[in-house]
């Protein structure tokens, strides 16, 4: 056993294999792959693009990627996204002012994620069960809200630009990815609570035995969950310039592959979000690249699955644990 | 006491008597065979989707593509079937093949892949839904009268689901259960590394389960073609999350190790006969799916409530 661990060391050097690394890899292979196909795809515009719509997904894994770290998953962003959203459009349909109709979104956003820390960490259903069950309330509540019609509404300039606007000709949204990436690589590195959240995703018990309550632990990573799918949300309605009942039915594998991919491991204690952001930019590229070679809905769907588990063949699997 | 054995089941079992007087008490026309047929009817898909979930719960993973596989039948089913009872016939014995095999993936990339089994279902959750939409883009084929009304039907006051589930009980499920494999099944979930080390092999164990899974699942989507008369491939996906539910509710932990079938069919037809009395008592369509999500999200806490009693949060923690 020590043997093979010391011999393959020396062959390959222990970097190389973390999923980190991994994920920027093939993030440049399958560009150049796609490069090669079609030299379109090197191209600004194309780039541009892809950089647009990973943001949207690369700010629902700031948040997923603090809850994966803690060893929980959140499956209740789809219909939290689309709630918020729509809050958002009723609200400023009905004259309220844009940043007060935003604030009313984000606040929404992370309400929803307290409530799915409140079943994870104190009646401490498992979180896979208990956000997929909140998912579903919130499909209730937005059905009730809009009664099955989503407002129509002239955005305010200020949402159209947070999802389709153009600065310096540099997409907004990829500024408000950056601007994510900077504050969840800040908190996961270069704070306790971050500290916290790595030391929850290894051992719950020992965090609790020395001296914290994980469960406000749980409480931030949630919240902050709830707050990007929320983010996500209003930025998504500016982008299809209407919010609409089916607009996060995209977002509740694709994020969670996203931070798989980019070397997280799905129970916690390891991983970190300079991985998700390659993680994120795969996914899209992928996507992109299903639509461009006209594979139907169906057939995207099989291809897309199917890669995931290729990918976590490659680098997701549990050592066995024969002790 | 083999009694012993089924007190996890008792919240679920109290739960639905509870409900059917309190139906009864809306809505007294339930008592009639027909109604009664009714509401077996309804319940008895999500009931076997349970015990798919169930037999993979019991290893300690979860099962989240249980309602792709559902409709992945659904759709195999009502689009080949025919007219022709033979092809017919064949057509079933196909989909539980099929439905089988897709649990068989599943159980393979989970065992000897050894990817945690809640991306790998979510991962195959896609590709079966997928599937299921090229056999059948839109809903609709055909399902012969004989066979709906083979499984739907009614004797009396004794459904015909009731007891095509009873038989699937009697001849499929607790022949697992009192099997080496059952045993191993549920050895592995009570203690991965004891059952290793007493000579189980886990990712063997693993791969029937899951199988079993898929089995349980096909037979779910082929009593929801009686029941519907017609394909959907997208019709399951609510099944994935309530079977889970009426597992968590029917007493069995999600850790693995625990748990009868009595609960969770109790809990299954709870949930499903839970919307019939919110259609009953006047709801507005459009708070059902509101009120059914809402009730689940209090089952779950209220099922786990009974942890938050323990003195040492300690021990709440390692569960």
């Amino acid at each position: 056993m020590n043997n093979t661990s010391i011999s393959r060391r020396s062959v390959i050097p222990p970097w190389l294999l973390q999923g980190v690394t991994i994920s920027y890899i093939l993030l440049i292979v399958l560009f150049a792959i796609a490069a090669m196909i079609n030299p379109h795809y090197a191209s600004w515009d194309n780039i541009r693009n892809l950089l647009q719509i990973g943001a949207f997904i690369g700010v629902i894994a700031v948040g997923q990627t603090l809850v994966i770290i803690t060893g929980q998953i959140d499956l209740s962003v789809p219909w939290n996204l689309t709630f918020s959203a729509i809050l958002m459009a009723t609200l400023i349909s009905h004259g309220t002012s844009t940043p007060v109709a935003i604030a009313a979104a984000l606040a929404s956003g992370t309400l929803v994620g307290m409530f799915n820390s409140i079943g994870t960490a104190i009646f401490r259903i498992h979180s896979l069960v208990w956000t997929l069950g909140v998912n579903a309330v919130m499909q209730g509540a937005t059905l009730v809200y809009t009664h099955a019609q989503p407002p129509k509404v002239d955005l305010p300039p200020i949402v159209r630009a947070l999802g389709a606007g153009d600065l310096w000709g540099i997409p907004v949204p990829l500024f408000v990815w950056i601007l994510a990436a900077i504050f969840a690589l800040i908190l996961l590195h270069c704070t306790r609570f971050g500290r916290y959240l790595y030391a929850i995703g290894n051992n719950e018990s020992v965090l609790f035995l020395s001296g914290t309550d994980s469960r406000k632990i749980y409480l931030g990573a949630f919240a902050i969950s709830g707050f990007c799918a929320a983010l996500a949300g209003i930025m998504l309605t500016g982008y299809s310039s209407q919010p609409y009942l089916g607009m996060g039915s995209d977002y509740l594998l694709i994020p969670v592959a996203a931070v798989i991919i980019g070397g997280t491991n799905i129970m916690g204690g390891s991983g970190g979000y300079i991985g998700s952001i390659s993680g994120a930019l795969i996914v899209v590229l992928l996507q992109s690249v299903l639509s461009t070679i006209q594979i139907q809905e169906a057939g995207k769907d099989i291809v897309f699955g199917t890669i995931i588990i290729l990918l976590l063949l490659l680098y997701g699997r549990q050592k066995l644990s024969s002790h | 006491m083999i009694i012993e054995r089924y007190y996890s089941s008792l919240t679920a079992m109290i739960g639905l008597i509870l409900l059917v007087i309190l139906f009864v008490y809306i809505q007294p026309l339930i008592l009639s065979p027909f109604g009664v047929t009714m509401s077996a009817n309804q319940g008895t898909t999500l009931a076997l989707a349970a015990l798919a979930q169930l037999v993979v719960v019991l290893t300690g993973g979860v099962d989240l593509s249980v309602g792709a596989m559902v409709g992945l039948t659904n759709a195999i089913a009502a689009t080949y079937m025919g007219s022709d009872p033979a092809i017919s016939i064949a057509v079933l014995i196909g989909t539980l093949a099929a439905g089988t095999l897709a649990g068989f993936l599943n159980g393979m990339v989970v065992a000897y892949g050894r990817i945690q089994p809640i991306i790998v279902t979510l991962a195959t959750l896609y590709i079966y839904t997928g599937i299921g939409l090229v056999i059948r883009p839109q809903p609709g084929g055909f399902v012969p009268n004989w066979f709906a009304n083979a499984l739907t039907g009614s004797w009396g006051y004794l459904p015909y689901a009731l007891v095509f589930l009873l038989v699937l009980v009697l001849l499929a499920w607790v022949p697992l259960m009192r099997s080496r494999l059952g045993r191993a099944i549920n050895a592995v979930g009570d203690n991965r590394n004891g059952a290793r080390v007493s000579g189980i092999s886990v990712a063997r164990t693993e791969l029937w389960a899951y199988t079993a899974g898929g089995f349980f699942a096909a037979c779910a989507g082929i009593f929801l073609t009686a029941q519907t008369t017609s394909g959907d491939a997208t019709i399951g996906t609510s099944y994935t999350l309530n079977s889970v539910a009426a597992v968590v509710f029917g007493g069995a932990m999600l850790s693995g190790g625990r748990g009868v079938a009595l609960g969770p069919i109790c809990a299954a037809y709870f949930l499903s006969l839970l919307i019939s009395v919110l259609f009953a008592s006047g709801v507005s369509p459009f708070y059902q799916n509101l009120l059914q999500g809402g009730v689940l999200v209090i089952v779950l806490a209220a099922a786990n409530a009974w942890r938050l009693r323990t003195r040492h949060w300690l021990n709440v923690m390692s569960n």
